[in-house]
């Protein structure tokens, strides 16, 4: 009635029962998959647990039974867990939310970013990489804050906003080991330890992070050479000056290509290179898959088609202690190219 | 054929010839562990791989230049296009459901009707929604449909934005690449064939109507007087230019400003006849669309090429605020 008055005043043409139907019925559709948590599109993205191997320390997310409760809306932001260890910490970078999982600190967590797969959806998102949310830092009341912040530096509000709640912000950009390396100095002096292999637990895990980093590694005299992909459209391999290319130096596998960053490389120029061996790594089975499909289409030249293995080991894609752990999977796919 | 009309073809093919001349001829070449781009004979393999691209080009820039044409003459509008009346965002939203769909279902995409339905349906809803908002009284208001265009597709893109948030970061970062648009360097066989029936049929019906096409461009009313049945001409032109939008979406993501810039390169050339309008669009959205290509292919901003969205639309943006400027159009 209201929409026949409507249109009736706005003078256009009335609308037939099948279309508004139709309308509704899209409507209603996309209201269930943005809003209801239990939607196959928001099942998709809440963070899923770490494999089992997913870090060499990582202990148990949560106890078994504790279900996760779904995250509540903007009406009631979530609050701290009462028996959270001190120092609480939040934080807004997947990569040292990996790290800290990585060394057995995720009871500690009690904030982080919506791409932080390894702590459970029961852990309030208070910000990301470029922003924060004040009601839910503010809530989840954290002694320690770490962020990645952009090359302009921290955000000056959410430096002004953990002054006012003494909050200890530590803010680290994470683009190498060397950077992983002062990550695991941040964490140290967070807990007031010492990295000691022969300490606490705490800094037995530091101390073997630390010697599992293999800094300034160089592959050996006649190392087999790789080429990195990470991504299948575009195509982007991994250069050198990356944290990936320092991980390849540690497992003692040398770079195919000379040249620095994330590098789009075309079919043509893959076709121009003809590396011996192409691993790929990806976020998804799908994306490795997509990479290997399309690695395996370009016409090589006669007898000089590339080995190719390709997984998805997503832990590898962002610069932290979890990256390191899974160093041996890019020895593996190597050794399994064929 | 007028002498004009005769250098305007030969400027048209010419154009083709060279821009897929110069894409075949300039490539990568290693460089010890690095790479540069050079002149020269391309090996076999290589050769294949660029003339895929160009005729991948070719045939892309022809269905955006032929949809473009139709969107024209359909909304007597010279500024309509797929990219500025929001079909791309539909059917690059149509195209993001259905791969958050297969995701979210632990589905192949093929099985929910794969990318090209997904835009396919994307496409067409958006068209019959920016129609029907862009309508008043006195028909299709030009001004209306426009900004209709503009507001649908900046939803759809927002909607696409949300899709993208909810899916894990590296299906994101297939679909934030795939929205800059992309060419595929390896086409799926199939997709190009598919591609190229599509471009010979509709070129071919859009040939056939050429004199209902001229007419049309006229009033409703001259146009019925001249014995042209206007609504099945108006109904063919929507599916039409709906269907060589979406499979252009689908084949390589929102590609904007071909389908306005080619259509109005190829009127001035060689006359607003639909005649030689047709296949004079077509060639110059082919020419368009390889040139495109061989121009990122010279640019190397460091991380590799630009995607060829990103360069049509530093093209075509100045084109179109110069056709809006200049004020002076005819469909």
């Amino acid at each position: 009635m209201f929409f026949r008055r409507f249109k009736a005043l706005a003078g256009g043409p009335a609308v037939p029962a099948l279309q508004k139907i139709i309308g509704l019925t899209i409507g209603l559709v996309m209201v269930w998959l943005v809003f209801d948590g239990d939607s196959p599109l928001n099942r998709g993205s809440k963070p899923q647990p770490p494999k089992p191997d997913a870090a060499q320390t990582a202990p148990e997310q949560s106890a078994p039974g504790q279900a996760a409760p779904e995250q509540p809306g903007p009406a009631s932001p979530p609050r701290r867990a009462p028996n959270s260890p001190s120092p609480a910490i939040a934080s807004t970078s997947p990569a040292i939310t990996d790290s800290l999982v990585a060394l057995g600190l995720s009871d500690h967590i009690v904030g982080r970013s919506p791409y932080c797969r390894s702590v459970g959806a029961s852990v309030p998102v208070v910000g990301d990489l470029r922003s924060f949310d004040s009601e839910r830092l503010g809530l989840a009341a954290p002694e320690v804050l770490f962020v990645q912040p952009p090359l302009a530096g921290v955000d000056p509000g959410l430096r002004a906003f953990c002054d006012g709640k003494s909050i200890k912000i530590v803010a680290r950009r994470l683009e190498s080991l060397a950077d992983v390396d002062l990550l695991i100095d941040d964490i140290a002096s967070v807990f007031g330890v010492e990295p000691n292999v022969g300490g606490t637990e705490l800094q037995r895990a530091l101390g073997n992070a630390r010697a599992s980093l293999a800094l300034g590694a160089v592959p050996a005299e006649g190392a087999r050479k790789v080429l990195l992909v990470v991504s299948a459209e575009p195509m982007l391999a991994v250069g050198t000056r990356t944290y990936l290319d320092e991980l390849l130096a540690g497992a003692n596998l040398a770079n195919a290509l000379g040249r620095d960053g994330y590098i789009e490389l075309s079919a043509e120029a893959l076709l121009a290179m003809a590396p011996e061996t192409i691993i790929g790594v990806s976020e998804t089975p799908e994306g490795a898959r997509r990479i290997e499909e399309i690695v395996r289409r370009i016409p090589w030249k006669e007898g000089a088609a590339p080995k190719v293995a390709v997984d998805a080991v997503p832990e590898l894609l962002s610069p932290s202690l979890a990256a390191i752990a899974h160093r041996g999977d890019l020895v593996r796919l190597a050794e399994a190219a064929k | 054929m007028t002498q004009a009309v005769k250098h305007g073809w030969l400027l048209l093919l010419g154009a083709l010839v060279l821009a897929a001349a110069i894409r075949v001829s300039f490539g990568p070449v290693s460089d010890g562990g690095d790479l540069r781009m050079a002149f020269g004979l391309p090996s076999t393999e290589a050769l294949e791989l660029r003339g895929n691209a160009v005729i991948g080009a070719a045939l892309l820039g022809t269905a955006l230049a032929l949809a473009g044409l139709a969107l024209q003459v359909l909304l007597r509008n010279p500024l309509a296009e797929p990219f500025v009346l929001g079909i791309s965002s539909g059917a690059g939203f149509g195209v993001a459901l259905v791969l958050a769909s297969a995701y979210a279902f632990a589905l192949p995409a093929i099985s929910i009707g794969g990318e090209t339905g997904g835009a396919i349906v994307g496409a067409g809803a958006t068209l019959a929604l920016v129609m029907w908002l862009g309508r008043s009284r006195a028909g299709h208001d030009p001004t209306r449909l426009i900004l209709a265009g503009v507001i649908v597709g900046s939803i759809f893109a927002s909607a696409t934005m949300l899709v993208e948030q909810m899916v894990p970061h590296g299906l994101r970062g297939d679909l934030m690449s795939w929205m800059a648009g992309r060419l595929p360097e390896i086409p799926e066989p199939q997709m190009l064939l598919f591609l190229a029936v599509l471009v010979v049929v509709a070129g071919g019906i859009l040939f056939l109507r050429s004199r209902a096409l001229d007419v049309a461009c006229l009033s409703d009313d001259e146009a019925i007087t001249s014995g042209v049945e206007l609504r099945r001409l108006r109904a063919q032109l929507f599916v039409l230019s709906g269907v060589l939008a979406a499979s252009a979406v689908a084949y390589a993501g929102p590609i904007g400003f071909i389908g306005l810039v080619a259509p109005h390169a190829a009127r001035r050339l060689v006359g607003p006849s639909h005649r030689a309008l047709v296949p004079a669009s077509a060639v110059a959205g082919a020419a368009l669309l390889v040139f495109a290509d061989c121009v990122r292919q010279f640019i190397d901003v460091g991380t590799g090429r630009l995607p060829i969205g990103v360069v049509t639309a530093l093209a075509g943006g100045p084109a179109f605020l110069w056709l809006l400027r200049r004020g002076r159009w005819t469909a």
